[in-house]
């Protein structure tokens, strides 16, 4: 205890020295601040390194291109950025303290040279994906187009829940534990077409930060990852877009001035293709007189974002995100003779709405503040609608179900630069959220409404301070203060979080971190249905917050000037009071009392080390990825209480990609993964027991299978190879096009999708004929989806600023000296 | 009239195979993994469903491999306690190919029964049998919703009683004769859907009174009238009200779901965007074995008589 007490105040004491000492400096100090945009478009550039110099010392710019960095002039600040020119701003005097840095890009063909200082590696955050445009228009997907969370789910630590689908596990968490952040802003429902397709659109992105644990307090509300995504800018100096195809969707970009100076606006949207191809099918089958039906399944989204840069100080942004996946069957027929008439309206719709205004000021070149209001909504909803006319009778009936989840949230979040090294975050948030998991109504039935709403307030406020001691040692310390209160239910948490990173050679840096996060919202999904049957439940009396504690340490280090890097991460993770369906439950639409369905105080462990290696300058360019983790749960109520491993435990995870740059025009990118396979529950054995007849009450003995522990066997392993090449040209009228050629699967492994139980002689009988006892024989047998898919897909740039003169010479065949020959024409 | 060149058709050719070749090679493939399913030390099971006012049956079995025949247990010794009272010891009966005893249940007693076969661990199991529900008020509803072809359906009212105090266990059967007679259908009673699923198996956690009014409905079904298109059923109803113990309801919801995994494996075999099923595990109250040792009392209610439709 007296030792503890010692520490605390030699802390301090050296803490306070250190204060003095920096503040006796500053008389010749101060702050300048700004930010760093792409001089041709005005698109603020994330990452960026702005530094002193002559001690090559700096920070890098955040998610708003935002800058603070403390100066004693004379002094020279360099600001760099892969693939553009650097900039240099000479600082004499203290006149000038906001800065707007315009970087031009690079045009390499002119054989200009570049040179990026790099980002200090003290600096760098671990427990952190970040993926760049060009990693996530690379790297070969099914379907051909790019996807960014299935290209995250390709390093250490994330994982796909089944195969080719955009749903995260990340670090053992649940598929719902992972917060998407659209511009600070969540997005609750995250992918289309059953989950094969993310609701991200990659032509909107800028950038993409995954943080898997060591949660800055500024983030929290789901326990596994944020998914922070920041939108682009669309380009402030003129017009210009692009319009792409692949084998599933259409999708096009338009953006340019804004109408007011220093605005502009980006819209960019996708529409599924395959609607077309069912509407097709059902007209020929209706033709054909096969079916009397139409259908359709498909999907949509559209972002828009308008930005407004009024003046140095103020910016405002206005973004809008709306995207549908949909099914749908009907039916019009009319009998000609009787006038008999039969309408049939059938519908499932789930989706995203999401609308968000923000307000970013520079207070002072040592503050910083940006609000936003948002309202985000998912819903999910199926009608059914059947009208008949006879001459005798007339009906209509309709029924509908709804689940959805409502968010209005207001946030503030703060920098102020307190001393030179020490910098401070602060921010609170607001969220009033309605929450409808279950509404049902039938137009005839007066009792089967259900109308179930609950409104939730959760609030939060944080504060996160960042040291610098000695040059070596890089500190986030800070809390989160949440509270969530929701029909007599109080949440109160505290989060404590701490990132420390420590310099231990010059490239070389160590790291530990510890979190704490809270979840109010629980999704619920039954692995059977993965389709449309996410239903989001709110945290109450029955059913607790779930909250976790994650632990993690970790070392990264740069060899070759930068262009290999490396990282470790060793983590532990906790989770608590998770929930899901009761065994036998897997809908809870229509039900009065779905609080019963529900079983939580669930337990989770997650522990693993992650290793990355990146290759990251050359025209080789790659990384080779590796997890090897154990993930379980334990509920009181499945598996007799014992622990059991995890649905999507996969103990060794490993991807190598390999990319090369032939010339300008052609690139091409293989891709190898490796995952142990999913567990599954085995049968051991079949009894015969007493059955009673759902229908009569009879009793009978049967036989029926004995499945033994929950998840104790494990499907073969999985592994594919992936290749794609991309061709860019430009085209006969000056236009930059892009040729992406896929191959997913190349060697046509069969990974099982999942593993089930089922008679050797199944298709030998007619489902009418009893199987003679001597062919009752049971088999494990596996389900496999995606051999070889090819893909091809197609974009092309709309930009008459980089429009290039057609270089093409029309060229014709002619006989000459006896030999077929090509000239140009004349 | 436009003309294509020869390359476009070709394209065109191209761009058709490729869209087939696409569509192809998402189909599913069903590949067999094992049918080596690996052996087990066969374990007793010792079953039996005591119903009031019946003789009580024990059926000792060893589980057994998938693939071989059933593996009765012909050597056990079998000692039933009522009221935690030996009672009597029970030999088995070939012809009936189980263990007879001579002790009628009982509603309100306590049974247990000891097992003791060589070679293996003891087993037992304990249960107890429910008294008798008294049901009243039947009355038949003739329209009680629309089903989802916008067609009409009944449903039966009736009371019964119970004991807020105490957990109580039920269950609601509507016997039919025969596959064209009438079965339960969307019932919106909350006491069943408090349950979660659609089978008329339900306590009396929310009931909070000494008496339960209940509406289940069902579809009368129909046939065929020899080509002159179908008639709806109007088969008179006779509900049986069973009270059943807590090992009974626990086990016979496990029974139905695993009747719905058994009946939906072919549906999730054709559906692309299924993932992996939950195995149900079956409840068993037989400690050193396998199992279920339940007791449920039956209470035949008076005939309804629906009205010509």
């Amino acid at each position: 205890m007296i030792r503890t007490t010692h520490i605390i105040l030699i802390t301090i004491l050296f803490l306070s020295l250190s204060t003095f000492q920096v503040q006796a400096q500053q008389s010749q100090q101060f702050y300048i601040s700004g930010f760093v945009n792409d001089a041709a478009t005005g698109e603020r550039l994330i990452g960026a390194n702005v530094s002193i110099e002559s001690i090559n010392k700096g920070v890098a710019t955040d998610n708003l291109g935002y800058f603070v960095l403390q100066v004693e002039p004379p002094v020279n600040i360099i600001v760099s950025y892969l693939g553009y020119k650097n900039e240099k701003i000479s600082i004499t005097n203290n006149e000038k303290k906001l800065f707007h840095v315009a970087l031009s890009p690079l045009q390499t063909d002119l054989g200009e040279v570049e040179i990026v200082a790099r980002p200090e590696i003290l600096t760098q955050q671990f427990n952190v994906s970040t993926l760049s445009s060009k990693e996530i228009e690379s790297i070969p997907v099914l379907g051909g187009k790019p996807d960014v969370i299935k290209v995250a789910q390709l390093l250490p630590g994330i994982e796909p829940m089944n195969e080719a689908t955009s749903t995260m596990i990340v670090r053992g968490g649940n598929p719902g534990e992972n917060n998407y952040l659209f511009d600070n802003v969540p997005v609750i429902h995250v992918s289309h077409l059953g989950g094969f397709i993310s609701v991200f659109n990659p032509d909107m992105i800028n950038s993409i930060d995954i943080y898997k644990g060591g949660f800055p307090a500024k983030y929290g509300d789901k326990l596994s990852s944020i998914v922070n995504i920041t939108q682009r800018e669309g380009d402030k100096s003129h017009y210009k877009g692009s319009f792409s195809a692949g084998i599933t969707d259409v999708s096009f970009s338009v953006e340019g001035p804004g109408g007011l100076k220093n605005s502009s606006f980006i819209i960019t949207g996708r529409k599924s293709f395959f609607d077309l191809y069912y509407l097709g099918v059902s007209s020929i089958a209706k033709l054909v007189e096969a079916q009397d039906y139409s259908f359709i399944y498909g999907f949509h989204d559209i972002n828009a974002k308008y930005s407004w840069q009024m003046n140095e100080k103020n910016s405002f942004h206005f973004n809008i995100y709306q995207g549908d996946d949909y099914m749908k069957i009907w039916m019009n027929e009319k009998d000609k003779q009787s006038n008999d008439r039969i309408k049939l309206n059938m519908g499932n719709t789930w989706g995203n709405l999401v609308t968000s205004g923000s307000w970013n000021h520079v207070v002072s070149p040592k503050l910083f503040v940006s609000n936003t209001l948002s309202y985000s909504q998912y819903r999910l909803k199926n009608k059914q609608n059947f009208y008949s006319e006879m001459a005798y009778d007339t009906l209509d009936y309709l029924v509908t179900g709804k689940s959805d989840l409502r968010d209005i949230l207001l946030q503030s979040n703060w920098k102020y630069s307190v001393l030179k090294n020490w910098n401070m975050e602060f921010g609170a948030s607001a969220s009033f959220i309605i929450s409808n998991p279950n509404k049902y109504y039938n137009y005839y039935s007066d009792i089967a409404t259900i109308a179930d709403r609950v409104f939730a307030l959760n609030s939060s406020a944080y504060l996160d301070n960042n040291f610098r001691l000695f040059n070596r040692i890089d500190a986030s310390l800070g809390v989160r203060i949440a509270n969530y209160y929701s029909e007599g239910y109080n949440n109160f948490s505290v989060e404590p979080r701490a990132n420390i990173n420590v310099k231990v050679a010059k490239n070389h840096v160590l790291n530990a971190s510890y979190m704490r996060v809270t979840q109010n919202a629980h999704l619920l999904f039954t692995a059977g249905s993965i389709l449309n049957n996410e239903i989001w439940v709110p945290a109450g009396k029955d059913i607790e917050s779930s909250y976790s504690d994650q632990a993690s340490i970790g070392w990264r280090g740069e060899f070759l000037d930068g262009m290999l890097s490396a990282e470790v991460d060793v983590y532990y993770k906790k989770l608590y009071n998770l929930a899901t369906y009761k065994e036998g439950y897997s809908n809870i639409i229509g039900d009065g009392n779905w609080r019963n369905k529900i079983m939580s105080g669930g337990k989770g462990t997650s522990k693993g080390i992650e290793f990355l290696m990146k290759k990251n300058t050359g025209a080789l360019t790659g990384f080779v990825s590796y997890t090897f983790s154990k993930t379980t749960r334990q509920y009181d109520l499945l598996n007799n209480g014992l622990e059991y491993p995890f649905e999507y435990d996969r103990p060794h995870s490993l991807s190598i990609d390999v990319g090369y740059q032939f010339n300008k025009k052609w690139s091409v990118n293989a891709l190898w993964v490796f995952r142990s396979g999913m567990p599954y529950t085995p049968v051991i054995a079949e009894q015969s027991l007493p059955y009673i007849d759902i229908e009569t009450g009879e009793i009978y003995y049967k036989d029926a299978l004995i499945f033994g522990e929950r998840n104790s066997e494990r499907m073969s392993p999985y592994h594919r190879l992936d290749l794609a090449a991309k061709y860019s040209k430009i085209g006969k009228r000056g236009r930059k096009v892009e040729w992406t050629f896929s191959i997913y699967n190349a060697y046509c492994q069969q990974n099982a999708f999942y593993y089930y139980y089922d008679n050797i002689n199944a298709y030998k009988y007619k489902h009418w004929q009893e199987i003679p006892e001597g062919d009752n024989r049971l088999a494990l047998y596996k389900l496999t989806y995606f051999p070889v898919v090819p893909s091809v897909s197609y974009k092309v740039y709309f930009d008459k600023t980089t429009r290039q003169p057609n270089t093409h010479v029309k060229k014709k065949l002619v006989i000459k000296d006896g030999e077929l020959r090509r000239v140009e024409k004349e | 009239m436009m003309r294509l060149t020869k390359k476009q058709i070709i394209n065109s050719k191209l761009v058709y195979l490729l869209i087939i070749f696409l569509t192809l090679s998402l189909f599913s493939c069903r590949k067999k993994v094992t049918d080596d399913l690996p052996f087990y030390d066969p374990v007793p099971a010792v079953n039996a469903l005591l119903e009031n006012g019946k003789p009580i049956n024990i059926h000792i079995s060893f589980v057994k491999l998938p693939d071989n025949k059933s593996n009765i247990c012909k050597n056990a010794e079998v000692k039933l306690f009522v009221d935690d009272v030996y009672t009597e010891t029970i030999e088995f009966d070939e012809d009936m190919s189980l263990y007879p005893a001579s002790t009628i249940a009982e509603a309100g007693k306590k049974y247990k029964c000891q097992v003791y076969i060589p070679e293996y661990d003891n087993l037992s199991a304990e249960t107890y049998v429910p008294q008798p529900v008294n049901v009243y008020d039947l009355e038949y509803v003739g329209i009680a919703g629309y089903d989802d072809e916008g067609c009409t359906y009944p449903a039966i009212r009736f009371s019964f009683d119970t004991d807020p105090d105490k957990m109580m266990y039920y269950q609601a059967i509507l016997p039919r004769g025969s596959d064209y007679e009438y079965r339960l259908y969307n019932s919106i009673d909350p006491v069943i859907t408090n349950e979660g699923n659609e089978f008329p198996i339900f306590s009396n956690e929310i009931i909070n009174t000494n008496n339960y009014r209940m509406e289940l409905s069902f579809l009368p079904g129909s046939h065929s009238s020899g080509g002159f298109g179908w008639v709806t059923n109007n088969p008179e109803i006779v509900l049986q009200f069973r009270a059943i113990s807590e090992d009974f309801y626990k086990y016979i919801k496990q029974i139905y779901l695993y009747n719905e995994y058994e009946s939906n494996i072919g549906d999730i075999i054709n559906n692309i965007l299924a993932g992996p099923m939950q195995t149900p595990s079956i409840y068993s109250n037989v400690s050193g074995g396998y199992g279920i040792f339940a007791g449920y009392s039956v209470t035949i209610c008076d005939t309804l008589y629906p009205p010509e439709r």
